[in-house]
């Protein structure tokens, strides 16, 4: 059941009085008094309106996080969100880009879209409405609450009161509504609606069109601006890395690798200890020569098995030689282990002598621990076991035991047997006939007592089986001296352990066997005891042939004896931490290089554009001029020939070109820092070369920086070269373009053979021409005067006074050009004519990449790839510009026939306006 | 004399008039890939024909849909010409400088291409967990009768379909399309029932639909907000992949064979090495190269974080139940005007 709370209420409270009204109760209630209004703005505040409203923008992102956001806030959301995207995708894509100019471009990028979209509808949709009708359908008006909003957006929700009947009847004017039309307002109204439902719709068909190609133009245009903004901050950063030797330590600390350093460390850390083999070596080396040029790497690799570890002239891998380390038992043991694995019997070995303790034994006993030794050391140590091993089995005891076994057994004892001849000899061999089986007894008893033995009578020790096994021959000889065809017959078709068990231990005795074999008159006592004494003693060990001297050794090779000791380890982490802060240097110095001289963009690269932008605008070359000659070099030179004549005869512009060329030279002076750079190259390689030469790495040492005064081929020697050859190729350039100014001013109306050849020479020769000494340029080339003459007219001759004045303080430098190039050029040798020599003959000639820098770029290549290179860019922007502008025009001239609408006659009014019905009721 | 209005839209030929009357109405239509498909490929229909020419011929009956939807036409003609500016101009290079330009280009159009995939496929990542978890749906879609101002006096075709979205607008959503007809026998509340419940609010509520309206317009605003900025971190991500630079291999040698309706064994080729272009340039995005090792997997893991932590504010709430009972409605020690 619904409770009936009014009820309730009444009920419960018992002394209800009704509250006074109120005065302000009586007045009837109203709305709050509007706050909207037009916003009056110009088409300037443009780039403000991404920007502004901040504090609204970032109210929008904290209502609509919270949820309780309107819609204008969400719409701010959309634009705060496409925004933040094309942050994220600029962000990115600069991580993919080398160069810093292409980095800051990729921001440019998003910014000129979002820009162009914003500018667009006021350039294009606006401003041509304002001009054409007077009205602007961008209008915007900030309403009751404080937003901000297109007046247009809605055609079915325009806020005409924001409009004042003033402001309306002024447009009305300016749009040619006549005056005397009933309801002109409203008419008016509708035909800026009208405008701006057109202008509307004409914004979202050509947007699309027109903001990727505004951006696009906004970038093409805006390149040089931020590369020279961002070059000039760039040059500052690369200045400081040489600027001073504490700058240059602090630069090339950052560029520090450690990862080589670690990598080293830590693999060496698990290997210490290990043998050096080649895979470690390899190991070693490839970290050390990670990164490094490719020959010093390759002599690196090979010196480092000559790395001296110590004083006393050990090397890190010497194959030769190895060093007994502490473990080396417990390496020994583990190849004892292998060889013998397949013996039935290993576990008495490991007894006697495969034991780690009494390995050791051998070893300290010996001194042996630390001892350097070589491979011919290794069959002495072979030996020098066999002995120990000989040695350790208990030779004394077993003395011992055999004349215990001896006293035990009285030959006398027995009585002698009935039939053989009464002396003592006979007696004593006919009791050795029944000391057999006791005998046996005795020693089997007395034997198993040793460590290991078998009670077994038959079985014996293998000491002594193997003995008996290898030396049944050599025992047997022993006792049967001279008997080896005795033995041999006895022998055949046994085993010698065999045999011996039949001759020594025999049922029927020892007598009977020897009677059997018809030997009984040969054995003596001497002789039996001599195999006890002699066998068992003297030859048991077990280095038989088994395990001979060499096997041992081999046993040794096996064995950890060259090993990764702390002091190798040391060493090269020294030699680790000395290439790491080489390479950190040689970074530094890369740097530098890369951003001022490289092929990349580069200073230099700058240098040499601003050079051609110069001259390509003081020689005054056309778009058509351009278009017609960027697809052959040939056409260039004739074209070049008529601008250097022209240029040359005017002093003011040859002056001007002089002086701008002039001091693009100076500029290159000023930029590139040499002297410093090739102080920090020194000082780097000298400590590196230093620091490998106290290694023994004497061969990467000269290979870094040279030995001495000849540093030719060496590393330094080949950094230095480059930055050297890189600014001359560039000044080079200038320097020919002031030449052949020059000389087109001086020889202005000498029209001689001579002459001509020698302007053809200068725009258009190459070092190759130089060098087949102007063979095909000169008519006579073979006419050593004239070749003569002609160089001199070119490079020896007086400049102008007009180039003297143009040139200023680098007039020095010109002439210094020109006497290298007659000097070196001059005189290189042809073997053709070998004649052909201007001034001396030179000794010694320079490298033909100096003559190729020196002589310099030929002027009509310098305009034929300066004229591409401008065709290229220009055709870019040439083909965007027209469609862009077209579009620009066509989105205007539509504007020509936007609002058109019937004006209503004059006094008639519409259909349902008020003075219709006044009408009708007159 | 004012002719009978026609809606031309509702014509039908069925018996039962009753019927009939409904397809006159503004109705909520079900959110699945058909009607998505029917409305886009009816706005974009319009957008290139009808609403154009209304627009430039100044129709009175060109309104506020219209112009919105002809937006469409600058995003797929500033798509093609952002395309047009970086390839059109490479064939007057020379043969290097075009070699290279046209690499650029054609990673450019993948950039455009994958731009607006990537843009409206990351919706669904915020629309479908809101949906699956409150039961909200911020995206359905209504069919609304639009009748315009006739031309003439013979004009009797004033009626126009518009599609709109029910929380298109987050102040005033169409609230009484969500409320079930209980004339054919629907729960009046249905839909704020399950909502309420999905929401954990209690169940059983008299007037669920007055707790849960406000909640409603928090998820709306909220997943609005998540979609719209995820949406275009996405679309990052997606520019970030069509510029690695491994895709350069597969445009140089096999750019050509796109003609895969030809079958031809090129195509195959290509289809293959498109493959291996894609893992290839996964690989390069995600791992990245020395010094910007970690710039793929940062905008990655922002447009997930975006996505991800967009539901989750969608999901925690600031606002409570009212949870009154009915004494507490009026409470006994406050003094009440009533007049």
């Amino acid at each position: 059941m619904q409770t009936n709370l009014i009820q309730n209420y009444i009920l419960t409270t018992a002394n209800y009085t009704a509250a006074p009204p109120k005065e302000e109760l009586s007045r009837p209630i109203k709305p709050l008094p509007p706050k909207g209004h037009l916003i009056k703005g110009n088409i300037l505040n443009t780039p403000a309106a991404m920007f502004n409203n901040t504090v609204y923008n970032l109210n929008a992102v904290k209502h609509s996080i919270n949820g309780n956001a309107n819609d204008h806030e969400l719409g701010r959301m959309n634009d705060i969100g496409m925004m933040l995207g094309g942050l994220a995708i600029g962000c990115y894509l600069l991580t993919k880009r080398q160069t810093p100019l292409a980095k800051g471009m990729e921001f440019v990028g998003p910014a000129a879209f979002f820009a162009s979209m914003a500018v667009w509808p006021k350039i294009a949709i606006q401003l041509p409405s304002m001009l054409i009708h007077g009205v602007n359908p961008m209008k915007k008006y900030e309403d009751s609450f404080g937003r901000k909003k297109l007046f247009y957006q809605d055609p079915q929700y325009l806020p005409w009161d924001l409009y004042s009947d003033e402001e309306i009847r002024k447009i009305g004017d300016r749009l040619k509504v006549p005056e005397d039309i009933p309801n002109r307002r409203e008419f008016i109204q509708e035909k800026m609606r009208k405008i701006a439902v057109q202008n509307n719709t004409l914004w979202m068909l050509s947007a699309g069109f027109a903001t990727p190609i505004m951006a696009g133009l906004a970038c093409n245009k805006a390149e040089p601006f931020v590369s020279k903004w961002i070059n000039r901050i760039r040059d500052k950063q690369i200045d400081n890395i040489i600027a001073t030797p504490e700058k240059f330590e602090k630069a090339s600390k950052k560029l520090l690798d450690e990862s080589m350093y670690d990598k080293m460390e830590s693999f060496l850390e698990t290997e210490q200890g290990k043998k050096i083999d080649k895979n470690l070596f390899n190991a070693v080396s490839d970290i050390l020569t990670k990164n490094m040029e490719a020959t010093v790497g390759k002599t690196l690799r090979e010196e480092l098995k000559n790395l001296k570890i110590n004083e006393s002239g050990r090397v890190l891998w010497d194959k030769s030689r190895f060093v007994i380390e502490e473990d080396v038992a417990a390496d020994m043991l583990k190849n004892l282990e292998e060889l013998f694995k397949d013996y039935k019997h290993i576990q008495r070995l490991r007894n006697i002598f495969i034991d780690k303790k009494k390995l050791e034994k051998i070893f300290n006993k010996r001194n042996l621990i630390g001892k350097e030794i070589d491979n011919s050391h290794l069959s002495t140590l072979g030996s020098i076991f066999e002995l120990e091993f000989a040695n350790s089995v208990d030779k004394r005891n077993t003395t011992r035991l055999l004349k215990r076994i001896y006293s035990k057994v009285s030959l006398r004892a027995k009585p002698v047997p009935e039939g053989f001849g009464a002396d003592l000899q006979a007696l004593e061999e006919r009791a050795l006939g029944n000391l057999d089986k006791r005998a046996e007894q005795a020693i089997g008893e007395e034997l198993g007592k040793l460590p290991g033995a078998s009670l077994r009578t038959l079985e014996v020790l293998p000491e002594v089986r193997l003995v008996t096994d290898s030396y049944a021959e050599e025992a047997f000889n022993r006792v049967f001296p001279g008997s080896d065809e005795t033995f041999g017959k006895m022998c055949k078709g046994k085993t010698p352990k065999a045999q011996l068990k039949e001759v020594l231990f025999c049922e029927g005795g020892l007598i009977e066997t020897l009677k059997k074999y018809k030997l009984e008159n040969e054995i003596s006592m001497q002789g039996i005891r001599h195999i006890f004494e002699n066998t068992l003693v003297d030859k048991i060990y077990v280095i038989n042939e088994k395990l001979p001297g060499a096997r041992l050794s081999g046993v040794f090779n096996k064995t950890n004896l060259s090993t990764l000791t702390y002091d190798a380890r040391a060493k090269l982490d020294k030699l680790a931490k000395a290439l790491m802060k080489y390479k950190s240097e040689e970074a530094a110095l890369n740097k530098y290089f890369e951003a001022k001289m490289s092929s990349g963009p580069s200073v230099l690269g700058e240098m040499h554009n601003q050079i051609s932008a110069v001259i390509m605008k003081e020689l005054g070359f056309t778009k058509k001029e351009i278009r017609q000659t960027r697809f052959d070099r040939g056409l260039v030179a004739p074209l070049l020939h008529k601008k250097i004549e022209k240029v040359a005869a005017d002093e003011k512009a040859y002056k001007r070109i002089c002086s701008a060329i002039a001091s693009k030279i100076k500029e290159i002076d000023k930029r590139f820092q040499l002297k410093r750079y090739k102080e920090c190259a020194d000082k780097v390689y000298n400590e590196i070369g230093q620091t490998l030469d106290e290694s023994g790495l004497h061969e990467t040492a000269k290979r870094m920086r040279g030995s001495g005064a000849d540093t030719a081929g060496s590393l330094k020697h080949i950094m230095l070269e480059l930055a050297e050859n890189r600014l001359a190729g560039v000044k080079s350039d200038a320097y020919k373009w002031l030449v052949t100014l020059d000389f087109f001013r001086r020889t202005d109306r000498d029209s001689s053979d001579v002459t001509q050849a020698c302007r053809k020479m200068l725009i258009e020769g190459h070092a190759g021409d130089h060098a087949v000494k102007m063979k095909g340029t000169l008519k006579n080339s073979h006419d050593l005067i004239q070749y003569q003459n002609a160089m001199k007219l070119m490079y020896d001759s007086t400049p102008d006074a007009a180039t003297k004045t143009a040139l200023g303080n680098i007039l020095a430098q010109f002439n210094k050009y020109r006497s290298d190039v007659i000097r070196h050029i001059g005189g290189a040798q042809n073997f053709e004519m070998p004649n052909h020599i201007v001034g001396e003959r030179l000794t010694e000639s320079i490298s033909s990449l100096k003559l190729f820098n020196l002589n310099g770029s030929a002027p009509d290549e310098f305009c034929y790839k300066a004229i591409k290179s401008k065709y290229n860019s220009n055709k870019w922007f040439a083909v965007f510009a027209a469609v862009g502008g077209g579009l620009l025009a066509i989105t205007a001239g539509t504007q020509f026939f936007f609002g058109r609408m019937k004006n209503p006659k004059a006094g008639i009014p519409h259909a349902n306006s008020t003075a219709a019905t006044e009408i009708k009721n007159d | 004399m004012i002719l009978p209005v026609r809606n031309l839209n509702s014509l039908s030929f069925r018996a039962n008039e009753a019927e009939n009357r409904e397809q006159q109405q503004t109705k909520l239509l079900k959110n699945n890939i058909w009607t998505r498909t029917k409305i886009s490929v009816d706005k974009f229909s319009n957008a290139m024909s009808i609403y154009p020419v209304k627009g430039l011929k100044g129709s009175k009956n060109a309104n506020f849909y219209e112009f919105l939807t002809m937006g469409i036409i600058p995003y797929l003609t500033g798509s093609a010409m952002l395309i047009t500016v970086f390839n059109a101009a490479n064939r007057f290079f020379p043969p290097l400088n075009r070699a290279k330009a046209s690499l650029l280009g054609k990673k450019m159009a993948a950039g455009v291409v994958l731009y607006g995939l990537l843009k409206q496929l990351s919706k669904p990542l915020v629309t479908l967990p809101v949906k699956i978890l409150t039961g909200v749906d911020a995206e359905v879609p209504y069919a609304k009768v639009n009748y315009e101002l006739p031309d003439s006096i013979n004009d009797t075709d004033i009626t126009s379909i518009e599609y709109h979205k029910v929380f298109e607008s987050v102040e005033f959503p169409v609230w009484d399309l969500l409320y079930g007809n209980e004339t054919k026998g629907q729960k009046r509340n249905k839909y704020y029932d399950k909502v309420a419940k999905k929401l954990g609010i209690r169940t059983h509520l008299k007037d669920s639909d007055q707790e849960v309206k406000p909640r409603i317009r928090e998820i709306a605003v909220k997943t609005n907000t998540a979609k719209n900025v995820s949406s275009y971190l996405w679309a990052a991500v997606g520019v970030g992949f069509a510029f690695q630079s491994t895709w350069d291999k597969f445009y140089s040698l096999e750019g050509k064979n796109y003609k895969f309706w030809k079958k031809e064994p090129a195509y195959k080729r290509t289809m293959k090495a498109l493959k291996e272009a894609f893992k290839e340039s996964w690989k390069s995005f995600y791992n990245g190269t020395p010094p910007y090792k970690y710039a793929g997997k940062a905008l990655l893991f922002t447009a997930a974080a975006s996505s991800i932590l967009g539901v989750a504010n969608v999901l925690n709430s600031a606002q409570k139940t009212s949870g009154l009972d009915a004494s507490n409605v009026i409470s006994a020690s406050e003094r009440y005007v009533v007049s």
